[in-house]
């Protein structure tokens, strides 16, 4: 157990290391979302004057939305730099050696979720400036949490498609095709309400759904019975990912 | 140091396809064995289960003392493993590599610091230990791979064609460091290669592994003293028929005869005094060559007469840019994809083959029914295939040269400018690509 602390902790730190060297690409990471948030928010500012719209502004409406983007953009995309370790013969070095195996996964978990974090840290800090306010109270503590299980869960299945896929071109096919109708399937963009019946339904089995109206619920600063249910499927969520992952890993030759 | 016993390797179970086909041989403490073979032969699946990345289908295996099934971690602690692809982190620097290699054997901090001393003054990096990895050179990062690999001082080393991919140069270096590595620290070495001359520079004792068998271990002067002092390589100006072969078997001036393609190579010794006689006796056959040389046999000829493939062809023209990419084989042509599928083309040495049984040790190279079954089920591929005259009644023999090379021909590009003979090259390409008999 010791040395799966040890384990995990040292190869985090590597990770660390290597996002450090390379900074730009946290940075990158962030270009989508602002321009989502800026010229997006801005295209569709009318919205918010439609009978029945939750917010005065659309701004404060789409923000959560926007920081769930982030997660899923950054997350989606974990995989691949796991392919960069398979290609160097790094991930073959760190299975013949006696650590634990499920080290490795954590570690890079840990080290994705730890760069949305800082990626959603500056996103809010340009939404507050553009209006759409900070999360309230408890919210202030929760907003993370959220975004640290949905970026473990997403970069969990990224790095298990990552490790049955072998190939970089099919692994971001496959997260170029799943990541925006996740988001069309969620009420990230418009009120849950807004959307056609169907979509209302296929947007319940929709993680993103839990992760966006958890975040907005921090925005508003109302905890009520819907937001610890959000948590709950979270959790739920982030833990089978996981634990998916861990099974890809164990098996890996 | 490693124990394996009749080990057998199948990856789909049940199945009868074994990419290690019932493979015994052991490597003792200080030993550098060398494993030699083509791509597909079953040299990396056997890294693969000595590292405990795979498990064996049948068969026990040991290394340092511990059994592979049962104790994983007391075998990784026991290897410095160096696999095919460099294995060190480009962006990090050489000493935080090795750092983290040594934080992930457990040592502690200043163990460490002290091993990373040592081994970089061993192999002449001192002074590098800041330096970006990625700006190292190809032959030095390759001695980085074995340094980290030395981090937690084991005393056996694990290497997976150590030297691909580098200069010649380069590759001599690394053949002086590893020479020096087992001699003055008496580290056990278990390396495999495509290159000839590495086991050649290297090995105490090679085992030649073709379609998951070992064909024959021993040490590298016994292999080529085996074929007789000289070697006189033919080549005719007509096709030689088999009944014409087996005039050159039956000829009790030599030790062995070996075809490949249209030329002959002919095993003897006092190759100098025959040689005239050789060429006088062509004529009494009403032969004439284009060429005559006389030459020592080289690891070349032992390879031939082990495998029934010419090395340089076998070795590299397996690898091609779809080699390793899994996605791709599945668009190949069925049976193409398995190991032991993939050359297995060679039928018994022929000639004094009984010398070579106490060599092969449980493998009969002349020839068992069961290698001549799977010969003939592989008979597409067979073209390229030495032929011994106690198969000279099998049907898959009518397979002419000619053909398959009409047929390579038209499907092969590309890797004809690689080899100046490219009408052979082409042969061995066809024999990869062609469908096999096993569907």
């Amino acid at each position: 157990m010791l040395n799966f602390f040890s384990d995990t902790y040292y190869l985090f730190l590597k990770y660390l290391k290597l996002t450090w060297r390379m900074p730009m690409w946290t940075f990158f990471g962030l270009i989508q979302p602002l321009i989502w948030l800026l010229i997006y928010g801005q295209l569709f500012k009318g919205l918010s004057m439609l009978p029945k719209f939750p917010t005065k502004d659309y701004v404060q409406f789409l923000t959560p939305g926007v920081i769930i983007m982030t997660v899923l953009f950054g997350a989606s995309w974990s995989g691949v730099s796991l392919l960069r370790d398979l290609r160097h013969g790094v991930m073959e070095k760190l299975l013949v050696a006696p650590i634990i195996r499920s080290s490795i996964v954590f570690s890079r978990l840990l080290h994705n979720g730890f760069t949305v974090v800082i990626q959603v840290f500056m996103l809010v800090i340009v939404a507050a400036l553009i209006g759409a306010g900070l999360p309230r109270g408890q919210g202030l503590f929760w907003v993370w949490v959220i975004i640290l299980l949905l970026a473990v869960g997403f970069s969990a299945i990224s790095n298990a498609l990552a490790m049955f896929l072998k190939e970089e071109e099919p692994l971001v096919v496959i997260g170029n095709m799943l990541t925006l109708p996740l988001l069309f399937f969620s009420p990230a963009l418009v009120p849950a309400d807004f959307m056609p019946k169907w979509m209302q339904v296929a947007s319940r089995f929709n993680p993103v759904t839990y992760g966006v109206e958890a975040v907005r619920a921090c925005y508003e600063g109302v905890f009520v019975q819907s937001f610890w249910t959000s948590m709950g499927i979270l959790f739920f969520f982030a833990g089978l990912s996981v634990f998916f992952a861990v099974m890809t890993f164990q098996k890996a030759e | 140091m490693i124990q394996i016993d009749h080990l057998i390797k199948e990856f789909d179970p049940g199945s009868g396809i074994r990419a290690i086909d019932d493979i015994s041989f052991n490597v003792s403490q200080g030993e550098v064995f060398g494993f030699l073979g083509p791509n597909g032969a079953g040299k990396t699946t056997t890294i693969k289960i000595l590292t405990t990345l795979l498990q064996p289908t049948m068969g026990e295996v040991t290394v340092a003392g511990y059994n592979v099934t049962d104790d994983p971690l007391g075998v990784r602690m026991s290897f410095g493993y160096i696999g095919q692809q460099s294995g060190v982190d480009p962006a990090l620097t050489v000493s935080e590599n090795m750092m983290l290699q040594g934080r992930l054997y457990h040592l502690p901090k200043k163990k460490i610091e002290e091993r990373i001393e040592t081994l970089l003054q061993l192999f002449d990096m001192q002074g590098r230990g800041g330096q970006w990895v990625g700006s190292l050179s190809g032959g030095l990062k390759r001695r980085l791979d074995i340094v980290t690999a030395l981090i937690h001082e084991p005393k056996l080393l694990i290497l997976d064609e150590p030297t691909t991919g580098l200069d010649p140069k380069s590759r001599s270096d690394l053949w002086a460091y590893l020479r020096r590595l087992n001699k003055e620290e008496g580290m056990t070495l278990f390396l495999t290669t495509h290159h000839l001359e590495e086991v050649d520079q290297l090995a105490d004792r090679v085992g030649i592994l073709d379609s998951g068998r070992i064909r024959v271990i021993g040490t590298p002067d016994e292999l080529k003293d085996s074929l007789g002092h000289d070697a006189i390589h033919l080549k005719l100006t007509v096709a030689i028929d088999n009944k014409m072969l087996s005039t050159f078997r039956e000829k009790e001036w030599f030790k062995e005869v070996i075809q490949h393609g249209e030329e002959i190579r002919l095993y003897l010794e006092k190759g100098q005094e025959y040689l005239s006689k050789v060429i006088q006796w062509l004529t009494e056959l009403g032969l004439s060559a284009k060429s005559v040389l006389l030459a020592r046999p080289t690891f070349d000829d032992v390879y031939l007469k082990y495998t029934g493939k010419n090395w340089l062809l076998a070795g590299e023209t397996a690898e091609d840019e779809w080699g390793n990419n899994k996605w791709a084989q599945k668009w190949k042509k069925k049976g193409d994809t398995s190991e032991s599928e993939s050359g297995s083309d060679w039928e018994g040495g022929g000639g004094n083959g009984e010398d070579w049984k106490k060599w092969a040790g449980q493998e009969d190279s002349t020839g068992s029914d069961e290698q001549k079954s799977k010969a003939v089920q592989t008979e597409d591929a067979s073209a390229n295939s030495i032929q011994s005259p106690d198969n000279e009644d099998q049907p898959w023999k009518k397979w002419g040269d000619q053909a398959n090379t009409e047929w390579a021909a038209s499907d092969e590009k590309g890797s004809d400018q690689k080899w100046p003979e490219s009408d052979e090259t082409s042969k061995a390409d066809g024999q990869k690509d062609k469908p096999s008999g096993k569907n």
